[in-house]
């Protein structure tokens, strides 16, 4: 027998407080300036899509790699945000982004809830999950990810043994998903544990999951280039570039890193004590080995983790008299913070933070035209904001993996052999840190200094 | 009485522990010495037993006369007498004897939790592993071995608690060896509050324990700055160092320690719950193992007997779960006489000093500048690579270094200076000029040493791994 439908009120007073720390989310997520430097050239990518109707499918920004193929993965991602760019410029992204972080909010606060954890267990864990997750805050195609995994996590542990009308929602989740962001890779490992975990535990009425998962599998096909996203992926696990900081592995001793760290104790730690079930360990072992790899992957460990600590800590933990707002006080608090956050979409910021790149650096490069060495940092920030000159490197960082890279690395740290470099590749003018070894040497080389920032964050140099 | 009869009422044997130990520690002295820090702890043991200790620097030109920690003194001493006495194989064979020591306090701390050898000593193999990446002439392998000692009293105590008594004597030599004491102090204290909490009659004692631990680690040279050393290291590792950097699970030793924290993780989610002294052991020392990679054999080692104690359970919960019969060896074997145990000691004892005496004495110094060594002008004035400056004491004493593996004196000007120049800072120049350098001693891949090739400085010699160069002008 179907269950009968919730009425409004039960549905409101449900989600009255997930909406309301989604809605504070927002408030806060959309108040912040994009900084990062892979947005640039996200949007560029996603501009030149929009404007010619077809995948950009080959580089046409850099002077190093140009012509070269390129993956177009993330391409729904990339026009989401160029269209959001389109529509209401630096404030679209940030509408954009605030969107998807509450997403995630509310979907992660459904998990800490799972097992009826009170809210003054739930709501700090919430509150460190998402400051964990704060450093991926960033206006790139991942923010799907960020936003779609939990919301995965909130169906896949709510499914009941056998079939469920909820499984149909999955493959087209996945459908969209692996056109947004490579994420979807790791959507797919978690739904091949739950499915095996199904299997195990409930036997032939795990199949319905499982069948759900090949579906899922085969829908991830149907993007312009699904094993190039899986190359780039395995690239990351396998072997993360270190030297850009979201890719090192976690730090206890950042804010981020300690809280990641907290986590970690507070599971293993909780479960020593209380002990767990075969799901948790297969869903929160593979996570925390991701986490390990990179501390961009450590926010899935803590998303996940929220899902068994909320009922776990309030058997270990005891309040005495446990306080819980009336619905009647619930909804309306959640609404207003829903229409606070509606109203709060018109402060976004209308411009990036650009503090961190050579803003007052593009009028000198205008007026040259040749090879230009960039910084890896500013990459995408040229693109975007400078086409006509095209770079030598960015943080698209793949198409760089087969030598150039390597010789960018090696130039700008004044390794052996450096000068044949700059010859091979023609430098002509270079835009970098003041401190970087080759600006050093070159300038007590006589290149001529056409600009330079009075904080001393970058410098041009031109050949004499 | 029967003195034939005495295995029968033992309840635990050295036996397994030694004989492992003794592997281990003879397998041990298949590598050669070469650590960069130990000829610096050599030179500095050398220099207490001859001239007394040293609180200030008397090796480098750039902190000369400066404080310098005194807080490994009798670690030094110790390796240096090995030194004295044998040679090269000398430290080796205390190499050896450490790892073998190690080892089999791990294993025995594991067979007080699992009394199948076979599941203990499984259970045991990824602490030893780990523990592999610190086997090196150091003060701070014998760090490693009170901690590891430190286990074993703790899992002891949990039946006797007056084996706590151990604790401060254990302190109290540690904290002349290794700063690594502050986290046995800090573990045996939470141990103690654990027995506070649960044994209302053992509450003097375990006050006891933890005021007398605490008092103790004044009994050093250092007297109340021997913290400054622990927590320096603690609160603000530098990450510059290679050891002091984040565990990387892409790194062999911490694709090991990840597995250990998977496996403690998984064994904690499908076992039986455990006591709370086990939680409050693991989770302080598993977050001091997250800090910095050469931390990480400290939580493998205390979580080795958890996983001896609860690990068959969680396997037979997975297997169980795929259907597959896992029959885990059920036996618990006669425990050996004490005769078995002191002569299973002696065998191994003399397999690794054995070991040690016939091992290739020499150190490896295949990544040293030792071809530069005889150009070298003597006198302050020669920048070297960090890597090299412990190389430099010791086998270039007339050639003070411009820093070397001791770090923490240099922290400040000198580390900064350093990192300038190597690195080709924008400053390069004018740190030659201020801290009149007069000759460098660089990897060849360097950014200075590039510089000054292109410079066309005057090479005095080089090769594949070093370069020396004559700085012109220089005085």
């Amino acid at each position: 027998m179907a269950a009968a439908p919730r009425p409004l009120g039960a549905v409101l007073s449900a989600s009255a407080y997930p909406l309301a720390v989604a809605s504070a989310v927002f408030i806060i997520a959309v108040g912040l300036p994009s900084t990062d430097s892979d947005t640039y050239w996200q949007l560029a990518m996603g501009r030149w899509m929009l404007d010619h109707h077809e995948f950009l499918r080959q580089d046409i920004f850099s002077s190093t790699v140009a012509g070269a193929h390129f993956g177009v993965g993330e391409w729904l991602g990339q026009l989401a945000f160029a269209g959001s760019f389109a529509a209401a410029g630096w404030a679209g992204i940030a509408v954009l982004r605030a969107t998807l972080v509450a997403v995630a909010a509310f979907f992660v606060v459904r998990l800490a809830r799972r097992g009826g954890a009170p809210w003054w267990i739930s709501l700090p864990l919430v509150i460190a999950a998402l400051l964990v997750a704060k450093i991926t805050w960033t206006d790139r195609p991942q923010l799907f990810t960020l936003a779609i995994f939990p919301a995965l996590l909130e169906v896949l542990l709510s499914l009941p043994g056998g079939f469920s009308r909820r499984l149909l929602v999955l493959p087209p989740l996945f459908l969209v998903w692996t056109n947004l962001h490579g994420g979807y890779l790791l959507g797919l490992a978690i739904l091949a544990i739950f499915a095996t975990e199904a299997v195990l535990t409930k036997g032939r009425r795990g199949l319905p999951l499982v069948l759900t998962a090949v579906a899922c599998v085969a829908v991830t096909f149907m993007n312009p280039a699904p094993l190039e996203l899986a190359g780039a992926a395995r690239e990351d696990f396998l072997n993360p570039p270190r030297f850009l900081t979201e890719f090192l592995p976690p730090d206890v001793v950042t804010p981020a890193g300690a809280l990641f760290a907290a986590f970690v104790l507070v599971v293993i730690g909780s479960a020593l004590l209380r002990g767990g079930s075969l799901l948790e360990a297969m869903l929160l072992a593979p996570l925390l080995y991701l986490a390990f790899t990179a501390q961009r992957q450590m926010l899935f460990f803590c998303f996940a983790a929220t899902a068994f600590l909320g009922a776990r800590l309030s058997g270990l933990i005891r309040a005495p008299r446990p306080f819980e707002l009336p619905a009647p006080v619930r909804v309306p608090v959640a609404l207003a913070l829903v229409i606070a956050a509606l109203a709060s979409a018109f402060s976004a910021p209308l411009r990036p933070d650009e503090r961190a790149y050579p803003a007052t650096a593009l009028e000198t490069l205008r007026q040259d035209s040749g090879v230009l060495l960039n910084e890896y940092d500013w990459g995408g920030y040229l693109i975007f904001n400078l086409p006509e000159r095209p770079v030598f490197i960015d943080g698209r960082y793949v198409p760089y993996l087969g030598g150039v890279l390597a010789d960018y690395r090696a130039l700008v740290g004044l390794r052996p052999g450096w000068r044949d470099l700059l010859d091979k590749y023609k430098v002509s003018e270079l835009l970098l840190r003041p401190e970087r070894p080759l600006a050093v040497a070159l300038r007590e080389d006589g290149w001529r200094v056409r600009s330079s920032d009075t904080a001393g964050r970058w410098i041009v140099l031109a050949r004499p | 009485m029967d003195r034939s009869r005495p295995s029968v009422t033992r309840a635990f044997s050295w036996s397994l522990p030694l004989f492992a130990g003794g592997i281990f520690g003879a397998t041990s002295t298949l590598a050669t010495v070469g650590d960069p820090d130990l000829f610096w702890h050599l030179a500095q043991g050398r220099q207490t037993i001859t001239d007394g200790l040293a609180r200030v620097d008397t090796f480098s030109w750039t902190v000369n006369g400066l404080p310098v920690l005194t807080d490994q003194w009798l670690g030094q001493v110790i390796w240096y007498e090995a030194y004295a006495a044998l040679g090269w194989n000398g430290i080796i064979v205390l190499r050896a004897l450490l790892v073998a020591a190690i080892v089999a306090l791990i294993v025995a701390a594991a067979l007080t939790a699992q009394r199948r050898p076979i599941v203990a000593v499984i259970a045991a193999l990824p602490a030893i592993a780990l523990t592999r990446y610190a086997w090196t002439e150091r003060p701070q392998l014998m760090g490693l071995c009170c901690f590891a000692a430190l286990i074993l009293l703790l899992r002891l105590s949990a039946e006797r608690p007056r084996v706590l008594m151990a604790v401060p004597a254990l302190i109290l030599v540690w904290a002349n060896l290794h700063a690594s004491f502050a986290l046995g102090l800090a573990v045996a204290a939470i141990a103690c509050a654990e027995l506070w909490l649960r044994r209302p009659d053992a509450r003097r004692l375990a006050l006891g324990v933890v005021a007398v631990s605490v008092a103790v680690t004044l009994l050093t040279p250092s007297g109340v700055s021997i913290w400054t050393s622990a927590s320096g290291h603690f609160l603000s590792p530098p990450r510059v160092i290679q050891e002091e950097g984040v565990p990387d699970v892409t790194q062999p030793y911490g694709f090991v320690f990840a597995f250990v924290v998977l496996a403690v993780l998984v064994t904690a989610q499908l076992s039986r719950p455990t006591a709370l002294r086990d939680v409050a052991l693991l989770v302080p020392v598993l977050f001091v193992s997250m800090t910095a990679a050469r931390h990480t054999p400290f939580f493998a080692v205390a979580s080795a007997p958890y996983l001896a104690a609860h690990g068959p359970e969680a396997v037979a919960a997975i297997a169980a779960r795929f259907r597959v019969n896992v029959r885990l060896p059920a036996f618990v074997p006669r425990v050996p006489s004490l005769r078995i145990d002191l002569a299973t000691a002696a065998i191994a004892l003399a397999a690794v000093v054995g070991a040690g005496l016939f091992a290739r004495g020499e150190p490896n110094l295949s990544v040293y500048p030792t071809g530069a060594l005889s150009s070298l002008p003597p006198g302050p004035g020669v920048v070297n690579d960090y890597d090299w400056g412990g190389f430099l004491i010791w086998y270039a004493p007339a050639t003070p270094v411009f820093i070397d593996g001791r770090l923490f004196p240099y922290t400040g000007d000198a580390l900064r200076d350093y990192e300038t120049l190597v690195s080709l800072g924008p400053t390069w120049r004018d740190v030659v000029s201020r801290r009149g350098a007069r000759a460098l001693l660089v990897k060849p891949g360097s950014p200075v040493a590039v510089r000054a090739r292109d410079l066309r400085w005057p090479i005095i010699t080089e090769s594949a791994s070093y370069v020396l160069f004559i700085i012109p002008n220089s005085h």
